[in-house]
Formats: C-alpha cells, structure tokens, sequence
C-alpha cells in the first residue's frame, strides 16, 4: 500500500492511464490574455469602449418603410439617421436575464419553488445553499445577469452599493455602464395587494447609471404610487420607463424630469420595447378559443415614434396554439420587432410548451422569422416537492446588430433549486 | 443535509489580483498545469475536453490569483474548477459547436497495455467515483483535501472510494468483468 491507502497496483495502473495521455500543449501568454479578459468581463468592463453613433438630427416625418430600411445601431431615444454604422464589437443591446423565484404548482396543487439562481457569487451562494437546504423558502429574488457574446454569463452584482436597494433592473450601455432602478422592496416594483393606494404609498426608487468600477455616475430618482413600474430602455441621458404597464415616461439624468411619451389603454398590453426612436407593444385581443391550452388570440403591434413622428398599428397571424406572455424587443435601429411566444401542443400541460420566437417587419407589415427553438426534455428525476416541471420561458432577448436577436428562454425543469447557468439557453436568430 | 467538508472558495467569490501578485503565477503554472490536465484526462476520459477544461482553469485562477495563491491547495482548487466547468450543462453545450483549430495529435504511439487496461476500468466508474479516485491518487489529496475540493464531506469521500477501488481491482484482475457489476 502507498502512504494514502491505495492498493499499488491501482495507483500503478492510473498513473500509467495518466502518463499516456497526449501531452498539455496550453501556452501561459494565452492563459494570461484570457485572464485578464476573463477579469474585466466579471466586472462587467467592456474593454475597448464600443463606439455607439447617434444621430445627432432626427428627422421629423411620419414613420416610413424608407426610413426603416436603414441598420445602424442607434440608441433607444434616438431616431435612425443616415450616420455610417459604427464599427463595434460590442453587442448594440446587452443581453440580461435575472435570476430569481418562480412558484410553480404540481399536479397536486401544491405550489412548490422553482428556483434559479444566477452564476455563482458572494451575493448569491449562500442564498443558494439555504433554498436548497430549505425548498419551501419564498419570496427571494435573484440578481440580473448578463449572457455576453460568447455565452459566457456575468452577474451583474450591485449589492452593497449605498444608492441601491436589494432590488434593482437593469439596462446595460454598450459602453459597459449600466443604468439602475433599484429598490428595498420587491413591492414597490410590483406593488401587490398590501399596497394601500387611498393612504398614497407613493415611494422614492433610485434612478442611477453606475460606472463599470462600481462608481456611481449619474443620480435619479422617480416617485412611484402603488404602480408596477419597470426600466425597459436606457441611454446615457435618458431612461425609458413603463409605469402601470401601459404608460411610457423618459427620465431626463439631466435635469431630473420626467416626460410623458405614450399612454396606451391597458387591456391586452402584453409587452413593451423601446428601441431606435420608437416604441412598440403588443397587444393581445381574446377571439375565442381553440386550442385547449392557449386561446387563440388576435395579435397587434403598435410602433410609435418617441417624438410623436408618426404611428402604425400591424395585425400578426397567431401561431397555431401559441401564448404570448413573455417579452418583446425593438431591433437597435426600429426596423423588426421579435416576440417571443410558447406554443402548447394541446396536452394541457403549460410544460409542453415549446418557445419561439418571430420576427416582424415593421416596414412591410409582415413576419419575417419564425422560428421554434430547440427543446431539451425534462430531466426525468423528480423535483424535491413532487413532480413538477416547470414551462419553458422567454426570459430575455437582445439584438446583437440591426439582423441578429439573442434570444435566452429556461429550459423546463423538475422542480427544485437550480442554477441559473444550468437552465438558460441561448439561441442567434438571424433576419434573412 | 449530512456534515459538509469545509468548501473551497469559488472562484467568483476571489478578488482581482494586484499587479505585483501577478507573477508567482508562472512558478504555480509550470509546476501544476500538467498534472491537473492529466487527472483531468483520466478523470473525464477525453484528452481535447480535459484540456480545455485546463485552459479555463488555469485561466480563472489567473484572474483570481492573489487569492488563489493563498490557498492551501491551489491545484486541488483549479482541478475542480476544470471539473466543474467540463461538466457543466452550458460547456457541454457550447462543445457541440466548437470546431478544433488545430489538427488532432497524429503522433502514434505504441499503447502500453497496463494503461489501456486502467483506461477501460476507470471508464467503467460513476464520475464521481472517478475524480474520488483521481484525486487520493493522482494529485495525492488526503480524504479532508478531496473532500474540500470537491466539495462532498468526507464520508462520502471514503464511501466512493471504497467503491471505486473495489471495481478497480477487480477490473484490473480480470479486465473481462464489467466493475459497475462486481
């Protein structure tokens, strides 16, 4: 026997399978190179600070195909102009998920958690062991988290900072800044029936743009009542918010005003985006139902400019038993609109929806891409609170240049505590 | 939940390096680098995996070196990292679609039987009882360090272990039995 208790002839014959492996041919430069990288990626830096034109004139006129047929990367308030694109290597929209709780419900009606977790860290590792020490834990949110070009993913981990709460949405600038709203409570992002409108709970959300070192650049703050409120859009100077899910307001970093863009009445308003000047958001209108799980459903896209330019309204052929619930994106130059829906295979089942993802033209009115995304089985073993598989989902979806969307969705899984590396997919559709 | 072994620092939860920590990195490199790819190879059985799986290893404990260097077992620390990572669900679907730059190692060499043997035997072991094994051999951990490193407690250390190598020796006594059946 050796000195750790193992039979000789053992340790022998795994050190020769060993010795006959072909030799390591790495390089140490190239460890270093990936290395730095590697750190400045972690802290979100982007090296190299993408270059992000915006037009410095915004044409005036109602929205026409004209106008749609160009594909520079613009920001979300800006209209599209005839700049030269810019040379970027930089995604024109970042790509962030979050992390966080999802209660699904089991054949036996008990609701059981579903708990994904984002890549591991300080903030979010001892979070992870406690839920899965403990499956009945509730009420946690996770952290957003970036999927970077190469599919790596980054937590974008802000906790700590004084300015922001436990809480906090973000929008990522291509030059590696992030605009947050952050917040103590969950509820005052998603007020919830404790919310008492009549006594005017009004409460202060801090509005910020943090720097790549973690330095905070830019201050805001926005009043929000017993509203839901959401950051869907953010440039340098402005965000771009969602107030009540029907209502569009920018912020102004500079002077601290908010103005109203666009108010929309609230039935069927699915999702909103902003995006290349323009707002869209879809509207989902009940025309009775013939699927057993999903209603079928009359689709309409509406596209505004911000400065009130010019309008259009698009109605999209429903696909097959599809819902659509999960979020929508304007391309970085307003030009197509993806959506993202799940398609029911009429089991009953919301966990045999398949997600997928179409493409709208705006310019011709018309979908362009449709494509289902791959599907992984479940895992066949159970979750620790029964058989629960939880739906796939649209969690996230971002254009890379004016013709390439990533698009992130959860793959279904049993039941249980999960990280978040373990269940994103992340798949390039690209505009032929 | 049973008794844990103290775990190792993840390599997300280590801070940046400073710059005048950057060079022992090297000294840590040479010495550890080839024996971290080869209880790789033996552990996951594919040579291009395993060494991918060190590049990335070796490239996070760069990025994390001023802490990395502060830990007992460095090694230990970035062959679980390199486990971790080749196991994860994303490696294992990035690898689908990666194209290998370079050509494969066409160099022939003549197989040496005992190796071949020990191949086909450990190839035959749970994963978990591989790296087990992989590590009280061929890093030389102790029970507590490969508990640590792989972050299971040490009952479950031995218990795998004990396992292990009983399919071991017995496979290598009569390389006809299949070990996952004795």
């Amino acid at each position: 026997m050796n000195r750790i208790d193992i039979p000789d002839e053992v340790a022998a014959a795994m050190r020769a399978a060993a010795a006959a492996a072909p030799p390591y041919q790495g390089d140490l430069a190239g460890v270093r190179r990936r290395g730095r990288a590697r750190r400045q990626r972690r802290l979100a830096t982007v090296a190299g600070a993408a270059v992000l034109v915006i037009g410095s004139a915004t044409v005036a006129v109602p929205m026409a195909v004209d106008e749609l047929t160009s594909g520079q990367v613009v920001s979300p308030g800006a209209a599209p102009t005839t700049t030269a694109p810019a040379q970027s290597a930089q995604p024109a929209q970042r790509l962030v998920v979050y992390g966080g709780y999802v209660t699904a419900e089991n054949p036996q009606g008990n609701a059981g958690p579903l708990v994904a977790w984002p890549v591991e860290g300080d903030s979010t590792r001892a979070a992870f062991d406690r839920l899965r020490a403990e499956p009945d834990a509730h009420g946690v949110i996770g952290f957003p988290v970036e999927v970077l070009p190469d599919g790596a993913m980054v937590e974008l981990d802000l906790t700590g900072l004084p300015e922001i709460g436990s809480l906090y949405q973000v929008v990522g600038l291509p030059d590696g800044r992030l605009v947050v709203l952050g917040a103590k409570e969950r509820t005052y992002l998603f007020p919830d029936g404790s919310c008492d409108r009549d006594a005017g709970t009004a409460v202060d959300l801090p509005l910020l743009i943090v720097e790549p070192d973690r330095s905070v650049s830019r201050t805001g703050q926005i009043r929000t009542p017993c509203q839901p409120v959401e950051l869907l859009a953010a440039d340098a100077d402005t965000a771009y918010l969602q107030r009540g899910g029907t209502t569009l307001v920018a912020y102004d970093f500079a002077t601290g005003d908010e103005r109203l863009l666009l108010a929309r009445d609230s039935e069927g308003i699915v999702s909103m985006s902003v995006a290349g000047g323009r707002v869209a958001d879809l509207r989902v209108g009940p025309v009775g139902s013939g699927c057993e799980v999903a209603d079928r459903r009359s689709l309409e896209v509406r596209v505004a400019r911000l400065d009130g330019g010019g309008a259009s309204t698009h109605e999209i052929p429903v696909r097959g038993c599809a819902t659509y619930h999960g979020p929508i994106q304007l391309s970085p130059n307003g030009r197509y609109l993806a959506v993202s829906y799940l398609e029911h295979s009429g089991t009953g089942t919301l966990a045999g929806g398949t997600p997928g993802i179409q493409v709208i033209d705006l310019a011709a009115g018309e979908v362009v891409v449709d494509r289902s995304l791959p599907r992984t089985d479940p895992d066949p073993r159970r979750g620790a609170s029964g058989s629960v598989v939880a739906a796939a989902e649209i969690i996230g979806i971002a254009w890379s240049d004016p013709w390439l969307v990533r698009v992130a969705w959860l793959r279904p899984v049993p039941d249980g505590v999960h990280w978040l590396t373990d269940l994103v997919e992340v798949e390039t559709v690209a505009v032929p | 939940m049973g008794a844990q072994a103290a775990a190792l620092p993840l390599e997300e939860e280590l801070d940046r390096p400073s710059a005048e920590a950057a060079e022992p990195f090297e000294a840590f490199y040479r010495a550890a680098v080839d024996r971290v790819y080869r209880a790789l190879v033996v552990t996951l059985g594919d040579p291009q995996l395993a060494r991918e799986a060190t590049d990335e290893a070796m490239t996070r404990a760069y990025a994390n070196w001023a802490r990395v260097r502060t830990l007992e077992n460095p090694g230990g620390w970035a062959y679980r990292v390199g486990l971790n990572w080749a196991n994860s669900w994303w490696r294992k679907r990035r690898r689908e679609r990666i194209v290998p730059s370079a050509p494969p190692d066409t160099t022939v060499t003549p197989p040496d039987p005992a190796a071949t043997a020990a191949g086909q035997a450990l190839a035959a072991l749970a994963l978990p009882q591989r790296a087990v094994v992989v590590c009280r051999v061929l890093l030389e951990l102790s029970t507590a360090e490969t508990a640590a490193v792989l972050g299971v407690a040490e009952g479950t250390v031995k218990s795998r272990l004990a396992r292990a190598l009983a399919a071991l020796r017995t496979a290598l006594t009569d390389p006809s039995i299949d070990p996952e059946s004795s």
